[in-house]
């Protein structure tokens, strides 16, 4: 996992807001689920991306490639602006950038056989003939780990496991340089998690991917991340490398987040506290940090003024006054 | 000898369904001590669930269940429905995985609460009411004055689960089941639900069996472990026996699929194959497609006996691993 | 263990068309309604050329003779053969009944994916001009249009196509704006898809099922409507043979030659009640409710 020089995406300043009603009589709210989310992807490495509900992770990856329409800010693919190019210009670029689902069981349209289903991308990027049609379909579902007697077979005939790698069959036949794994993981048992996991690997490794691997299952992520960012409230509030994000954690959050995981290590009990605090609502305004209300460490102007990204390592930020003095402001984040 | 408070003896339960008979539960053996948390770990279509929902004989569309469920002396089986209505809620308290469903929303917190008191207890309503907030003020709500007015969709998933464990406490029972209480929820939260079960465990001395897929919080919470695949449980014993000293292929299969939290590896352990169909499962030991200590001639043929390899710590397999 | 091989691979290609047929065996209302509805199609389609007589050939000589050997359901005022006439008048509703329904369909399809899928003011519109049909009861309508436009096999398949669009586009909007918030289709756009590929290969196929009951159910409608529009007078043209229009004859005899009325009668009954029994097992059978565990 070498990491290159060449930003193969980056966002700046990406904005994503939705207006929604609390409930059925109140006025409708804006909500921002990507805040002004500044980050760059290189090539080759996969960053992973934590936080709990409502930090925005999921609609920051459905944004990135579009399916999600971006209300401000800019989104830069190898370098080209693709924010507001209309869905045609987008076509060209989709068989670069693709994305697998959390549900396998949603994923797949029921009704098309798999022969159907990745036959559609062939068709639509203009992949092959139509004479090279049927073996470029059928290497790619074996370098899924699956074969030919599952072609003419519908979705529900298989596992979730099994699904899944249909549904990575289907964002690899492109040959895409990009791909945002949106909880790949997270419907399925353990061992076919296992499964699945070294699939990607190994397939990242063949075909130098790029991932972009959202999950809120930590121990997942620190394994096959070469850089985590943590999200919060629609923020990235802390990114760098891997081992120096889990072991270090040094926003306040990060620090809360990592310990709260139970692990499958009986040597090594954890404490359980008692408190209450929660996530806050998507609804609630702050002036200044977010996380300001649940956080040990506040100071005054942590409620009036909004942290910038402050650098405490090599390639890594954290958003907290806390290291104001240690770090400039900018760089990677902002 | 520690009281039992529960005991499932060789529990077999069958479902009719449009596609065939479903083998659920083939052979099910699993027990609960005074004031210990049991934790029930297993994949899909291992039985977990269906275990929990036979103890409190809420299951319908069965077409075979043989066994024993013994529950302070008496056969939860052999009961009359009227008498197993005094235990649900009672003495036998469920918690369920989603708190939005199991909370009816029309009602309020208080309303619920008052509720399930006054049916399992003697009490007026302003004792029930205040047994509610007593609760309440048990699983660490704040301000459960003000809770108990409330809707269900006015409070958060954390709330609404603390609400659910608040009513299943309301009658003192004396085993609480938890079915995947926490996988609904975020990390953060489940620390402190999981922090919450383990108080009640020590202050008020409740058993609980919590059933979930996730190994890391049977580590932090559990004192013994029962593992299940396909309707039978394969190995079971105590937290430490269960992740230090595993014996059954399925188990240690489990335990390094988890990507490891301290060391880097480059591929998971992968036990190859998936779930067997619980219609037609394999015969013999319905491991033995996906085991690599497989031996032909037995393990397809012979379903495992139960057998001990200390007074705790108990497995099915007819060639497990050695101990180290 | 080779026979149950070979049945998943044939369940293979086939299974939500055996899966369904094996839940319809099983609602013996079901198993009847089919039965009456194939029964129905083949008469309708073969009928005409096997039945004993000429349905419009009048034999004074004959009129009015009961149920016997020669005339099965006796004959009628004119001594047309009953029996030939029920025969003949199952085709007639059959032809009038199936292509209104499907025009019903077509329409109803279009206007509610587009009004599904789309949204916003086109959806509103739409909706707002499917109101307008669905205030006035069917039968109503019905018989205004045909009123307008004037009798005759053309003009009943329009106002029966008239009052039953609406329910379909309705049906049709509901699903497509259900099926569309489902992840394959977020997948669709992933790939690059263009809007109408993804309704009609992503939406439309998962959206048929309540589609497919409704149109059974309204075959049903349109029978009756069109007997019952005959038997008001405003049904097809006479001598034709037509179920209601017969009993619309057969109404002043009603005490001394019942078997005027009761042969149509009971094919109407039968028919209308056939599709109803098989609508509804359909209805079970692509919608399996989750049992308890």
């Amino acid at each position: 996992m070498k990491k290159s020089e060449k930003v193969i995406l980056k966002t700046e300043e990406l904005l994503k807001s939705f207006k929604v009603k609390k409930n059925f009589f109140s006025e409708p709210q804006w909500i921002y689920p990507v805040d002004k989310v500044s980050l760059e992807i290189f090539e080759g490495e996969t960053l992973g991306i934590v936080g709990e509900s409502g930090c925005g992770k999921t609609t920051l990856g459905r944004t990135i490639l579009r399916l999600l329409e971006p209300n401000g800010g800019k989104i830069y693919f190898n370098g080209e602006d693709i924010t507001n190019l209309t869905h045609k210009e987008m076509r060209n670029y989709r068989k670069h950038m693709q994305i697998v689902f959390q549900d396998p069981y949603s994923s797949l349209n029921p009704r098309m056989t798999i022969y159907d289903i990745l036959k559609r991308p062939i068709k639509i990027f203009k992949l092959c003939d139509k004479t090279q049609e049927p073996d470029l379909i059928l290497e790619t579902l074996r370098n899924v780990g699956l074969d030919k007697q599952h072609l003419i077979r519908y979705p529900h005939e298989f596992s979730g496991g099994q699904r899944q790698r249909i549904a990575v069959a289907r964002a690899i036949i492109s040959k895409p340089k990009f791909i945002v794994l949106d909880e790949p993981t997270s419907a399925l048992d353990v061992s076919v998690q296992a499964q699945i996991i070294n699939l990607l690997t190994e397939l990242r490794e063949k075909h130098n991917l790029t991932y972009m691997f959202i999950s809120h299952d930590i121990s997942v992520v620190k394994h096959i991340s070469d850089r985590i960012a943590v999200m919060y409230l629609g923020n990235i509030v802390e990114i760098g490398p891997t081992d120096s994000v889990f072991y270090n954690r040094y926003h306040p959050y990060t620090k809360i987040l990592i310990s709260s995981v139970p692990l499958p290590d009986v040597k090594k009990k954890a404490e359980f506290k008692l408190d209450t605090s929660e996530v806050p609502s998507l609804f609630t305004k702050f002036n200044g940090c977010k996380f300001v209300d649940r956080c040990p460490y506040k100071m005054d102007k942590c409620s009036d003024e909004k942290p910038a990204m402050y650098k405490v390592a090599q390639d890594h930020y954290v958003r907290c006054f806390l290291y104001e003095k240690d770090g400039k402001g900018g760089g990677e984040g902002k | 000898m520690k009281l039992r408070v529960l005991e499932i003896k060789n529990l077999k339960v069958y479902f009719k369904t449009e596609e065939g008979i479903v083998k659920a539960l083939e052979n099910v053996n699993l027990h609960v001590d005074k004031g210990e948390i049991l934790g029930v770990v297993g994949e899909t279509g291992c039985g977990k669930s269906v275990t929990a929902l036979t103890v409190l004989r809420l299951l319908s569309n069965t077409s075979e269940i043989s066994g024993e469920i013994l529950f302070e002396e008496k056969n939860l089986l052999e009961l009359p429905e009227s008498e197993m209505l005094k235990i649900r809620g009672k003495e036998i308290a469920m918690i369920f995985q989603e708190p939005m469903t199991s909370l009816n929303p029309v009602f309020t917190v208080g309303q619920q609460l008052t509720d399930v008191i006054m049916q399992h207890t003697k009490v007026s309503k302003e004792e029930a009411l205040k047994r509610a907030i007593e609760v309440l003020r048990l699983v660490k709500l704040p301000d459960p004055d003000y809770i108990v007015n409330k809707y269900p969709h006015e409070l958060s998933g954390g709330m609404r689960q603390r609400v659910m464990i608040a009513m299943a406490i309301s009658c003192n029972p004396k085993l609480i089941i938890a079915d995947e209480p926490t996988t609904a929820l975020d990390v953060t939260i489940q620390a402190q639900i999981l922090g919450i079960l383990k108080n009640l465990k020590e202050e008020l001395g409740i058993s609980i069996i919590i059933i979930t897929h996730n190994l890391g919080v049977v580590a932090q919470l559990c004192d013994r472990v029962a593992v299940m695949y396909s309707g039978y449980v394969i190995e079971s014993g105590t937290v430490s026996e269960i992740f230090q000293q595993a014996i059954h292929p399925y188990t240690r299969g489990l335990l390094k699929a988890i990507p490891p939290v301290d060391e880097k590896v480059d591929k998971l352990k992968v036990i190859p194959g998936i779930v067997p169909n619980l219609i037609s499962p394999p015969s013999g030991c319905r491991f033995h497609p996906r085991c690599e200590r497989f031996i032909d001639g037995r393990c397809n043929i012979y379903p495992p006996e139960i057998q001990y390899l200390s007074e705790t710590h108990s497995f099915m397999c007819h060639n497990p691993y050695e101990l180290l | 263990m080779a026979s149950k091989e070979k049945k998943e691979k044939n369940l293979g290609r086939y299974s939500t068309f055996s899966v369904v047929l094996r839940r319809i065996r099983k609602n013996k209302g079901g198993v009847i309604g089919l039965f009456i509805v194939l029964f129905y199609i083949i008469v309708s389609i073969f009928g005409p050329m096997l039945s004993p007589y000429d349905p419009n050939e009048s034999n004074f000589d004959e009129s009015l003779i009961p149920p016997s050997k020669q005339h099965w359901f006796g004959t009628d005022l004119h001594g047309r053969d009953v029996l030939s006439r029920v025969i003949v008048g199952a085709r007639t509703s059959f032809t009038i009944s199936i292509s209104a329904v499907a025009i019903a369909v077509f329409i109803g399809i279009l206007l509610g994916s587009i009004s599904g899928y789309v949204g916003g003011w086109i959806d509103e519109l739409i909706m707002r001009f499917l109101d307008i049909f669905m205030a006035f009861p069917e039968i109503l309508l019905a018989i205004a249009i045909v009123a307008i436009l004037g009798p005759g096999k053309i003009n009943i398949v329009i106002a029966i196509a008239v009052f039953s669009f609406p329910s379909f586009a309705r049906i049709t909007r509901a699903t497509v704006m259900s099926v569309k918030n489902n992840e394959y289709v977020e997948a669709a756009k992933a790939i690059g898809e263009s809007s109408w590929s993804i309704l009609t290969r992503y939406i439309l196929p998962n959206a048929l099922s309540p589609v497919i009951v409704q149109a059974t159910l309204r075959m049903g409608t349109a029978i009756l409507t069109i007997s019952s529009l005959g038997f008001l007078g405003l049904g097809v043209k006479a001598p034709e043979a037509e179920w209601g229009t017969d009993l619309a004859l057969a109404r002043s005899y009603l005490e001394f030659a019942p078997w005027l009325s009761i042969f149509p009668g009971i094919a109407i009954v039968f028919v209308v009640l056939g599709f109803n029994f098989f609508g509804d097992a359909l209805n079970d059978a692509l919608n399996p409710r989750l049992k308890d565990r």
